[in-house]
């Protein structure tokens, strides 16, 4: 609701993204960059909390975002699309983000061994004992997506959710990353293969001890079968 | 059978193939267990991504639901002033009534709605860049701490270096006068042994002087 009263206003308003940044470029003008806040903020913060898997992080990297993007304001060339000026921008923080946290990963966390056990023993758990209410059973499916994601090598993570929950063409993908779209179709198949496999429901234990040869194993599958 | 590469099928997947691709990768699909089964896989894949779901942020709802509850009351307004109009007054011809008064309704109702957007809009850019200046303040007094800490204690370090220092030189001093005493010591010990000597050197030679005969 809130998209389509933003777009019937950039409508009456007569004038795209681009020369809003244009203007903020040239006069400093801050009810352009109030328009262009109050229409981004959205898609940047669930761009930032996706690619982070983390509410908060997702907020401040939004906020830094837009200081980066008004900082960067002299930055931006008229002929370019202000979408990718701005997708880019949020992505090179988010990556930023990723550097730091992966160098206080190798500092602060258990060794991986220890934290491979803790994972399996969390997704057994989730999987052992589904809710019998399906809201709970979907919260769970998508804590279940999230770690799968957050799994992800993040040029993976990035394509997936670019295409995926930004609803980005493939070619705008490739311009936002700056490399050919055929190494975005790439990634993407990658990406999926990998995520195919994360997401494969696991076995019961306790079904497949008492499985009896020649039963079919699809019976076995305690989340998909559950669903199906 | 030849199969398409794995990054032939992502455009066909999203739906971005060119009409030909499409065409020929549907009719291998028809023929290609294999590859049906994969983009099945993907597909479920692409499906069960919707699952994570993100709450909208509390300002946003606010924002949408007091602008739609603002258009609204102008509907019931507008549909209210229609509904009395056609009931008290005399038939009118309702397109060129329509037709006259469209044009300032639409302006009016830009305008007004243009006026309360951007009022909201103002109020989330002002909260946003306060909050971030706030942030800002925030990192820089860290930082500021962090720096003087950091000074505090390099001038610590350096004041044990330098006693350290101080005490070594008095210790070296100490060593070295000690030496020079006991290199005097010695050396006049040696001068009392040579005047010794020369005194009995010169004993003897008057003695021998003595001896010869005339």
């Amino acid at each position: 609701m809130n998209g389509l009263w933003i777009s019937t206003l950039a409508l009456l308003r007569g004038r795209s993204d681009e020369e809003a940044m244009s203007r903020v470029k040239a006069y400093d003008d801050h009810e352009e960059f109030a328009w262009l806040l109050k229409k981004w903020q959205e898609p940047i913060r669930r761009l930032c909390t996706r690619l982070t898997g983390d509410a908060g992080q997702g907020e401040d990297l939004k906020q830094e975002t837009f200081l980066r993007l008004f900082r960067n304001r002299r930055q931006y060339e008229r002929s370019a699309k202000f979408s990718t000026f701005l997708w880019r921008i949020a992505l090179n923080l988010c990556r930023d983000e990723f550097r730091r946290q992966e160098r206080q990963r190798q500092f602060l966390s258990p060794p991986l061994d220890a934290r491979e056990a803790e994972g399996s023993e969390g997704a057994e758990a989730v999987w052992e004992a589904p809710g019998p209410d399906s809201n709970a059973v979907s919260a769970e499916e998508g804590a279940l997506v999230r770690k799968a994601l957050l799994e992800l090598p993040e040029i993976y993570r990035e394509v997936i959710v670019l295409r995926h929950y930004q609803d980005l063409k493939l070619g705008e993908i490739a311009e936002v990353l700056g490399i050919p779209e055929g190494t975005v179709n790439s990634r993407m198949a990658d990406a999926l293969t990998r995520l195919g496999r994360a997401l494969k429901p696991k076995l019961r234990p306790s079904l497949a001890r008492a499985a009896q040869p020649g039963k079919s194993p699809k019976s076995l599958l305690c989340y998909e079968s559950s669903k199906t | 059978m030849n199969h398409p590469k794995p990054e032939e099928w992502v455009p066909y997947l999203y739906g971005e193939s060119r009409p030909e691709v499409a065409r020929e990768l549907a009719a291998h699909l028809e023929s290609c267990l294999q590859c049906r089964e994969q983009l099945a896989g993907w597909r479920a894949s692409v499906k069960r991504l919707d699952n994570w779901k993100l709450p909208r942020t509390g300002r946003a709802d606010v924002m949408g639901v007091s602008v739609l509850r603002w258009a609204v009351a102008t509907l019931v307004l507008l549909l209210a002033g229609f509904a009395v109009g056609r009931l008290t007054g005399p038939a009118v011809d309702t397109e060129s009534l329509r037709s006259s008064i469209e044009p300032e309704l639409r302006r009016q109702l830009t305008e007004e709605l243009t006026s309360v957007v951007r009022a909201q809009v103002k109020e989330a850019a002002e909260s946003t860049l306060h909050t971030a200046a706030r942030e800002a303040e925030a990192i820089a007094a860290a930082y500021v701490r962090g720096l003087q800490a950091q000074r505090a204690e390099d001038r610590r370090a350096v004041e044990t270096a330098l006693a350290r220092l101080e005490t070594e030189r008095l210790t070296d001093l100490a060593t070295l006068k000690q030496e020079l005493d006991t290199l005097a010591v010695n050396t006049d010990a040696g001068l009392r042994q040579t005047t010794a000597g020369l005194v009995e050197l010169a004993h003897y030679r008057t003695v021998a002087r003595g001896s010869e005969p005339e």
